[in-house]
């Protein structure tokens, strides 16, 4: 990864934030769960007293009614009923028949049965507790049995759910007890912030490093940070110092060992980018230098032990043969292109003849002209385009005027559309001619970018404005997605400006009817990735590759009846790269493109 | 460790990826031998992905320049990263290769 275009490493708060939050989630999680299990723990055995209470209480007052009933004190009977359910706070007190009337009751007013029968049958149910209460406790049944009459069923039921003050009382000091622990972990928190920083520097340091990183400048921290810190910047000096000075004396072994004590004329010709050979009129090199050897594929020792016919190429061999058997001085020049791969390249032989006495010598001059033919090829080809772009539009210009002219400016209709179409191929020359200067201007090194304070939200809003009306004309959906607080970038306003509209009027351009735009921005730290997302006809993977070069053009019939220069996307990305960024592209035929633009906070211009 | 090969024109552009240390010194050596052997010496190697160097990264770099050298050619390499050009300043072995700031100017220098 480029170090440039890496993001700066977090530092200081990153762990201890997070640490500190965690154990904060964990005391307030701990806190509740003991007050839900203390107030459970507390209900439940409040419960379980009370219904033994009840029991007991049931088991006296069945001994006391069956005494009672037997010695047929009904009245008696009745005020016991109502002293238990008042001095024992139940919910429900009261004696039935077996056919279900109420003979006595905590509450006098529920009594159904005014006086008992002579003789009732026995209960038919077990005399256990069956259903609950209306405060939800249980109600539990107990067997009367009055001897010669019959048998009554006894209903207790306890009170509600407890609301003992003791209960709040405990819920609250738990509560209380459990925000003192968080304030006192607050306190220790902000205590140990400091020192916490600088160690969640020193690992943020060292995650760095395992992650690859090894500039020193990335692993240093911040003295500010603590003893640690300084600690660790130390141990860091004192790394680097050993490995550098390591460095320094494996390099300079490296350098004694490699330098040569060549020198002289020999020397000189082997530092010669081209190649030289000397050829004498037996047709054998005499001598050749090393940049010969390395074009022609073979060592110096070979190329002076063979013959110029078996080492050159046919036509090589052939001029220099001529020129020295030549009775006149000849100097021919042969290209030969060597790559049957295209990976060789194309070589320049010049032949100079050198006549002394009776002896005649040929020079030759070995050229790799490989580049140079691609860069002549590529120009000629930049011409044809730049040719080919601008008669389109003189054409439909020249067309418009001479059908003016014809009209002899009579027929306002023909006048009004011919001058719309010269209005608006005069604006396309403008563009294209504006275009090339640019790309001309980035190309020669020429371009200076006005780094100045962008308000990126500003400047897309902006751009958002000028192509809704566009988008919804073709009814495709433009929308926009900003980060929350982009920052501010510094940037070249007015070039930034005209990558957006290359790629957005791109996007809309390429996109059918119905489509989808979406421009989705996020930042960091480092940098601000701006991604323009189309659903339009998509780039093959083969076009893609050379969509960013001049007045290239995809194979694509879909495009015939759309218009452009072909030098947006190029001068988009030679901007966005002079600004220390890139552009990418990911595409899918007939799904859709992502171009991807990642530009520095701070132009590198 | 990768390395990625790209043509432009008739130069081969070399982008290894990771630390240059040890052995992959030695596979970007072969790599590259290889192609200024079939390339008559056009070849341009981009550091931007090269986070570190060592002294066997060195060596391999040294060497390619030697095997250049006898051809009359020097090692071109371009984008360096901060610690890359580092290491060449301290280990005063920058001037012994030709540097450029991106790969396009290393490779209009072959015209």
């Amino acid at each position: 990864m480029d170090l440039r275009t890496r993001p700066m490493l977090l530092r200081e708060e990153s762990i201890i934030a997070t640490w500190g939050l965690a154990l904060a989630a964990i005391l307030l999680l701990a806190i509740g769960a003991s007050a839900w299990w203390a107030g459970r723990a507390y209900r439940v055995s409040s419960l379980t007293a009370r219904e033994n209470h009840v029991d007991a209480v049931g088991g006296l007052l069945q001994q006391s009614g069956e005494m009672l009933l037997a010695s047929d004190d009904l009245s008696g009977f009745r005020r016991l009923v109502s002293e238990v359910h008042r001095t024992n706070d139940l919910a429900v007190c009261r004696v039935r028949l077996p056919d279900g009337g109420i003979v006595a009751d905590g509450d006098p007013s529920r009594i159904e049965v005014a006086r008992l029968p002579e003789q009732w049958g026995r209960l038919t149910e077990a005399a256990h507790e069956a259903g609950a209460g209306a405060s939800g406790s249980r109600v539990r049944s107990y067997r009367l049995r009055v001897p010669g009459r019959g048998e009554l069923r006894l209903e207790l039921a306890g009170g509600g759910p407890p609301s003992h003050p003791a209960y709040l009382v405990m819920v609250t000091g738990i509560g209380f007890i459990g925000a003192m622990a968080l304030a006192g972990v607050l306190v220790m928190y902000r205590r140990l912030r400091a020192r916490l920083k600088g160690l969640g520097a020193i690992r943020d340091a060292l995650l760095a490093w395992e992650g690859g990183e090894t500039a020193r400048a990335a692993l240093t921290v911040s003295p500010a940070l603590g003893a640690e810190a300084s600690a660790w910047n130390a141990l860091l000096e004192a790394l680097f110092g050993a490995r550098e000075s390591v460095l320094k004396e494996h390099a300079a072994e490296l350098l004694e060992s490699k330098s040569t004590q060549e020198t002289g004329l020999a020397a000189a010709f082997d530092a010669l980018w081209d190649g030289i050979l000397f050829v004498n009129d037996n047709m054998e090199i005499e001598w050749a230098n090393g940049a010969a050897a390395v074009m022609l594929q073979c060592s110096r020792e070979d190329l002076e032990a063979g013959g110029a016919r078996d080492r050159l190429p046919a036509s090589a061999a052939e001029a220099i043969e001529g020129a020295l058997t030549s009775a006149s001085v000849t100097r021919p020049t042969v290209e030969v292109d060597m790559g049957g791969d295209g990976d060789s390249g194309v070589l320049r032989f010049s032949v100079r003849p050198i006549r002394r006495d009776d002896r005649t010598q040929a020079l030759v001059v070995i050229e790799d002209i490989s580049q140079q033919r691609i860069a002549g090829d590529a120009q000629r080809a930049f011409l044809d385009q730049v040719a080919h772009e601008l008669r389109t539009p003189l054409t439909n210009i020249r067309l418009s005027v001479d059908m003016v002219i014809e009209s002899e400016g009579t027929d306002a209709a023909v006048l009004a559309r011919n001058l719309d179409v010269i209005n608006a191929e005069a604006r396309r020359l403008e563009g294209i001619v504006g275009d090339m200067l640019s790309v001309a201007e980035i190309e020669a090194g020429s371009l200076q970018l006005r780094v100045d304070d962008v308000d990126l939200v500003a400047l897309l809003r902006n751009l958002e404005r000028e192509y809704q009306t566009q988008a919804a004309e073709r009814e495709i959906s433009l929308q926009f997605n900003l980060a929350p607080k982009l920052p501010t970038l510094q940037a070249d306003r007015e070039k930034l400006t005209l990558v957006l509209h290359n790629l957005l009027g791109n996007a809309l351009k390429y996109t059918t009817n119905g489509g989808t735009v979406h421009v989705v921005v996020n930042a960091d730290q480092a940098q601000v990735v701006i991604e323009v997302r189309d659903t339009g006809i998509g780039i093959s993977e083969e076009d893609a590759d050379r969509i960013f070069d001049r007045f290239y053009r995809a194979n694509d019939e879909r495009l015939s009846s759309i218009t452009g220069s072909g030098l947006g996307l190029t001068l988009a990305r030679d901007v966005i790269r002079l600004h220390g960024g890139d552009i990418t592209v990911e595409s899918a035929l007939n799904e859709g493109s992502v171009f991807t633009a990642t530009l520095p906070m701070r132009a590198a211009a | 460790m990768e390395i990625k090969e790209q043509k432009h024109g008739a130069v081969l552009v070399l982008r290894p990826e990771g630390p240059l240390v040890r052995e992959d010194g030695e596979a970007l050596k072969t790599r590259a031998l290889e192609a200024i052997r079939r390339n008559f010496g056009r070849v341009v190697i981009d550091g931007s992905s090269v986070s570190y160097v060592d002294s066997g990264g060195l060596e391999a770099l040294l060497d390619l320049n030697e095997e250049l050298a006898t051809g009359g050619r020097c090692l071109k390499l371009c984008a360096l990263t901060e610690t890359v050009r580092e290491v060449l300043d301290l280990t005063e072995l920058a001037p012994q290769f030709d540097l450029y700031e991106d790969p396009n100017i290393a490779v209009r220098s072959f015209v």
